[in-house]
């Protein structure tokens, strides 16, 4: 575990609450991308990742030093991930009456893949943002468990054995996960790569 | 270029999007306001760890009954095959009888309780009957039994030592008198 991490936690073990800042102010940005690549909604994201920080905090003395403070957290975001998820899959569809505008669709908000790219030209803005919305829109395709593997491992940086112990499954479950995703995402995305040549 | 390495630059270079709603400096106090919530509610997380989880009362007592009652089943239920049992084994060794040609004892054939209690009735007073006499009444039999036989009663009364003697003395006189009778 990082130095930092330790001294930060057992400061607030000791009880020095305040030190707890320091380990959201490093750990926030993962959390929150976490929680929105698995969600794919912004406000969703926000309250879950806020909602792992205080888990955390309240069963910190469970935290055993042997692990990394992020896998452990990312266990606790994933795990209120797929309660989020069951709540939304619960939640009743809005339809439009007849007479009514329907609503319209949210997607900016569940575009979890940036289209601001520095790297390449401005003229180049509409094709990234097409590309973003098929890679969003393939990885948004994928069920619960390859996306999280997928994620975890490939965005996230996990090694495949983090990535096991954040999913409390084997190893060899999570690789099988990656390569169904990867095999997924291949499918789904292969037009466009056709259309870049490749 | 494979297709991994692909996708994988691809998110390298369209990092995933980060929520921009609020600040890192709000988001932090937004937690940190939440956490120090808890502290006021209850304890620090060292003292939730040591906290002891209290189960509600009627789980234990229906536990509690539940254990009881499988415990009275099992215990009836092996009283009954032990019963079974004995009644089968019974009933093999009859067949095991039967199939050799030996009769069946009446002990072997299953019998009602009046049955048994009438039998048992029955064996009493047949031990009543047959029972001994009281030792006056043998003394008595014995001594008409020996006037049957012309013997003297009080013969047997005589101590050990002089009895040996005598005895003694009656085989020489009956060796004498056998030996001068055939010589």
């Amino acid at each position: 575990m990082d130095e930092s991490d330790a001294a930060a936690i057992d400061a607030v073990l000791r009880g020095n609450v305040d030190r707890y800042a320091d380990l959201v102010d490093k750990y926030q940005q993962q959390a929150i991308r976490l929680a929105f690549s698995l969600l794919g909604n912004e406000a969703d994201a926000h309250d879950v990742s806020q909602e792992a920080f205080v888990s955390a905090y309240r069963s910190l003395g469970q935290f055993r030093g042997g692990a990394k403070f992020s896998t452990w957290l990312y266990r606790i975001v994933v795990n209120k991930c797929k309660d989020a998820y069951k709540r939304h899959a619960r939640r009743p569809f809005v339809v439009a009456q007849v007479g009514e505008a329907v609503p319209e669709s949210d997607d900016e908000g569940s575009l979890f893949v940036d289209v601001a790219d520095p790297t390449t030209d401005p003229s180049d803005h509409l094709a990234t943002r097409e590309l973003s919305q098929q890679i969003t829109a393939a990885i948004g395709t994928l069920p619960m468990k390859q996306r999280t593997a997928f994620m975890l491992h490939h965005v996230q940086g996990c090694s495949l054995e983090e990535a096991a112990v954040v999913m409390n499954c084997r190893v060899g479950t999570v690789k099988s996960h990656v390569f169904r995703a990867t095999e997924h995402l291949r499918v789904q995305l292969t037009p466009r790569l056709e259309k870049e040549g490749r | 270029m494979e297709f991994t390495a692909w996708i994988r630059q691809r998110l390298t270079q369209h990092p995933l999007k980060t929520p921009e709603q609020v600040s890192r400096e709000t988001y932090t106090a937004q937690v940190m306001a939440r956490v120090k919530g808890e502290v006021g509610q209850a304890a620090s997380p060292l003292h939730a760890a040591r906290s002891v989880r209290i189960a509600w009362p009627w789980p234990r007592l229906a536990l509690a009954a539940l254990t009881a009652a499988a415990v009275v089943i099992i215990v009836t239920n092996m009283r009954q095959e032990t019963t079974l049992r004995l009644a089968q084994e019974v009933t093999r060794d009859a067949q095991f009888l039967a199939a050799l040609g030996e009769p069946v004892t009446d002990s072997m054939a299953p019998r009602d309780l009046e049955a048994m209690a009438k039998e048992l009735e029955e064996a009493d007073r047949l031990m009543l009957a047959e029972a001994p006499p009281s030792d006056d009444q043998w003394l008595e039999q014995t001594l008409q039994l020996l006037e049957q036989f012309d013997e003297d009663a009080s013969a047997g009364k005589t101590d050990d030592a002089s009895s040996d003697e005598d005895l003694l003395k009656e085989l020489q006189n009956d060796e004498q008198s056998d030996f001068a009778s055939a010589a």
